[in-house]
């Protein structure tokens, strides 16, 4: 247990870093800006507590919100998957359940598994978050556009980033 | 009153979610509204910390192209500087008292983070409130207006910038004087629109826009930017033009933040109107 801890506190500290530092200052084609902190929610572990993920949802988006000054945008976004994250998992649970010691990984559960799981977290994420930050502004159809070429992006580097770095 | 609590205590996953998504909302709201003041902003003292040191890294990758900058901006004083003209006055009498005569300071700052690809575009200066900075003072840089300060802290400042879906500023045509309202289309870092032209003023892509001192803020006289093209539309008696900024906000690194010194009492004449 304390291992899967510290796990996820070095993983947080890594995706929340290279998200505040490095990729919202460095747009992809100068328009996307890969919301890669989200794999830090996909990845926690499946019996983590409701109450205690929704208290993450919020308070993590909230940091992203403080680095980009867009106040209850990105926390709106986080704080959703971080609700609907126990019912989709288990929608998607496999015959016999998740096993004890896994995590829910690309190398745990095969690519198919990981990609449908991970790009309803992501498209989920991505268009409540551009729908806030489009409350201002009239150009849905741009906004549109917008999050799905992120989507995209986001999701090119969330299986990279399984084959990379998070193997068995 | 037991049903309730027993009801709470069932449901709290999803009362909690409804709570927090109303917090988040509510804060989104009150962000609507341009120059109020954010907790939640960038100016934030830790925050500003870590991008101070991000930026100190970075900004030496522009040394050169600052250097230029640094150099013409130094040229173009240099010409403007009294020993550069020649005098052809007569009397020499005249007493220069320079200090009454000042109505703008400018205070150098720093840009430690800046944002040019979302929809509401801030930057952050390294410069706050111990260096007299002040929400809604004007922030220019050397080649063009860069935007106007929202949040101060005690050494950090937020700046929204021209690139901000709801920042409006006035203009006027260089040659004829003729004003109208600039905003930015937020789609391209580079062009911004001017509306409220009517079809009679005359203009040719390439003349030059400038601020005016209407808004109180800027200066006036401030370079914003050049036509680019204009068409007219069926449906209004205006141009709409679109106009190339001369602020290049991708490198920008040092900037001016613009105090007006008569700011206060301009302001306390015209509420007299109100």
């Amino acid at each position: 247990m304390g291992h899967l801890l510290q796990r996820n506190i070095v993983r947080f500290i890594t995706l929340f870093g290279l998200q505040i530092l490095i990729f919202n200052n460095v747009p992809i084609f100068g328009y996307s800006i890969p919301y890669v902190y989200v794999l830090f929610f996909i990845m926690l572990p499946f019996e983590i507590h409701k109450t205690f993920l929704l208290i993450l949802g919020f308070v993590l988006g909230t940091i992203i919100d403080f680095s980009t000054n867009s106040p209850g945008v990105h926390a709106g976004a986080t704080l959703l998957i971080a609700f609907v994250r126990p019912y989709i998992l288990q929608k998607m649970s496999p015959r016999q359940g998740y096993d004890i010691n896994s995590q829910p990984m690309l190398a745990y559960y095969g690519f198919r598994w990981f990609f449908q799981y991970a790009l309803i977290m992501v498209s989920i994420h991505h268009f409540v978050l551009f729908f806030y930050l489009s409350f201002s502004f009239e150009e849905s159809f741009f906004l549109v556009f917008r999050a799905i070429i992120n989507i995209f992006f986001t999701m090119l580097l969330i299986i990279i980033s399984q084959y990379l770095v998070y193997k068995k | 009153m037991r049903n309730l609590v027993i009801f709470i205590v069932k449901q709290h996953v999803i009362l909690l979610f409804l709570l927090l998504q109303i917090v988040c909302i509510s804060l989104i709201v009150s962000f609507n509204e341009p120059q109020k003041s954010h907790f939640i902003s960038s100016s934030n003292e830790i925050f500003a910390r870590v991008f101070s040191v991000n930026q100190a890294i970075s900004q030496y990758f522009n040394l050169a192209s600052v250097n230029e900058d640094l150099a013409q901006e130094n040229a173009r004083l240099l010409q403007n500087q009294s020993f550069s003209k020649i005098d052809t006055t007569v009397i020499h009498k005249t007493v220069h008292d320079t200090i009454s005569l000042v109505q703008y300071e400018y205070t150098v700052a720093r840009v430690i983070n800046n944002s040019i690809h979302r929809t509401h575009n801030y930057l952050t200066l390294n410069r706050g409130r111990k260096h007299g900075i002040e929400p809604n003072m004007a922030v220019i840089s050397s080649t063009g207006i860069v935007g106007v300060v929202t949040n101060v802290s005690d050494n950090f400042s937020t700046v929204m910038s021209v690139l901000h879906a709801q920042y409006k500023v006035s203009a006027k045509f260089k040659n004829t004087n003729y004003f109208g309202s600039l905003y930015w289309n937020g789609k391209d870092y580079t062009i911004a629109t001017l509306a409220e032209i009517p079809f009679h003023v005359k203009f040719a892509i390439g003349d030059t826009l400038l601020t005016n001192e209407f808004s109180n803020i800027y200066p006036p006289n401030i370079m914003i930017g050049t036509v680019k093209s204009f068409n007219k539309t069926d449906y209004d008696n205006f141009y709409s033009i679109q106009v190339q900024l001369s602020t290049e906000f991708k490198n920008l690194e040092y900037v001016y933040v613009v105090k007006n010194l008569y700011k206060q009492e301009r302001e306390k004449l015209e509420a007299l109107q109100k």
